[in-house]
């Protein structure tokens, strides 16, 4: 694995040296969003453990619900979820709903507030596959967003026919199967 | 990549039915808004599912992850990880433990619970059960005290396991999902 200050050789590149890119020289600032659970926090964190490595800053963003619960280690921040306290957040359904409508907003104050606080601009926004409204969020920043899935290609995949399952007739529009059968 | 049974699809398996309409609502638009990400990474490798790479190449693997080959960087459990199961492990026969555990968010009706727990006593062989704390509500106490003590040294049960580093003991967990997990 190549440590970081191995990696200033591309500043040897004269014509990637003008002042004017100075500032994109200085370490990568990603900020990293998981999808909140377990399965989805864990491998995200260990991808963001190897960009440190890299040099590259990161900002790991759980939502507050789940930020009280993790160790130290990379910038932790949290934001709320838009879910009460009592709220069961193993409703999946529900909690991508609150997600959706009431985290963009949050995300969007959270980035501003740790680029003054960091005084680096984000340039990169790590966001889960199932945190689809991020990538809206990105656009509108203007900042570059690569999709992370956290489990098996095969699962993904399966998320990904869902137009072909539907115009196959496996499943209807609402998801419910037609025939008893596999694909 | 394998066929999949349409019982089995996300949707179909994620909490009550009465969710499923919004995990699908979640799938559809979670799938329209991957096309704003400039890529998509996966934490898997193409030799574990060549089938599914193949399906959908524009998933770039970059997987298996880990923070660090010896397992000492924080990687957000939300649990605290019971140590002591690896050096029960340690002195089991290699290639004995079955390993059970079903991740963060599913739950067991007590029923279920005690099915279980009473076929992987029949079994015959070590197990290594992870039950989280709310993994089976109004489970009797008792029953559970009664069974562990039936089990006794052959039998452990622990809240939350350091996953990774089960795994790379000499056991050769087949059959269980737990390589990339999916919640």
């Amino acid at each position: 694995m190549g440590h970081g200050d191995e990696d200033i050789h591309v500043t040897t590149e004269p014509r990637l040296c003008s002042a004017s890119d100075l500032p994109i020289m200085a370490a990568p600032h990603v900020l990293a969003l998981p999808f909140p659970a377990q399965g989805h926090v864990i491998p995200l964190m260990q991808l963001s453990h190897r960009l440190v490595e890299h040099g590259i800053e990161v900002t790991f963003d759980n939502t507050e619900a789940n930020h009280a619960l993790v160790l130290d280690g990379i910038h932790l921040v949290g934001v709320p979820d838009g879910l009460a306290d009592g709220d069961d957040r193993k409703d999946i359904g529900k909690l991508a709903d609150a997600l959706s409508r009431h985290m963009p907003g949050y995300l969007e104050e959270l980035v501003r507030r740790v680029e003054a606080s960091e005084g680096t601009k984000i340039s990169w926004l790590i966001a889960d596959q199932g945190m689809g409204w991020a990538f809206e969020v990105a656009k509108k920043l203007g900042i570059r967003a690569p999709c992370f899935w956290s489990g098996s290609a095969a699962f993904l995949a399966s998320l990904f026919r869902v137009p072909q399952l539907i115009q196959d007739g496996v499943i209807d529009e609402k998801g419910v199967r037609r025939e008893p059968n596999n694909f | 990549m394998p066929p999949l049974h349409t019982s089995r699809l996300l949707w179909n398996n994620a909490g009550a039915p009465e969710g499923q309409p919004g995990v699908f609502q979640l799938v559809t638009r979670n799938n329209e808004a991957k096309d704003l990400a400039e890529v998509i990474v996966g934490n898997s490798f193409r030799d574990a599912e060549p089938g599914a790479f193949k399906l959908h190449p524009e998933i770039l693997p970059i997987g298996p992850l880990v923070a660090d080959l010896q397992f000492k960087k924080p990687v957000g459990h939300f649990l605290p990880e019971n140590a002591r199961c690896l050096e029960w492990l340690d002195v089991q026969p290699g290639r004995s433990v079955v390993y059970v555990a079903f991740g963060s968010f599913t739950v067991f009706s007590p029923h279920q619970f005690e099915e279980l727990a009473l076929g992987l006593e029949l079994t015959g062989r070590p197990f290594l059960w992870v039950v989280r704390p709310d993994f089976a509500a109004g489970l009797s106490k008792a029953w559970l005290d009664e069974f562990q003590h039936r089990v006794g040294g052959s039998g452990m049960i622990v809240s939350w396991c350091p996953q990774q580093q089960v795994r790379c003991t000499p056991h050769d967990f087949r059959g269980t999902k737990s390589v990339v997990k999916r919640t």
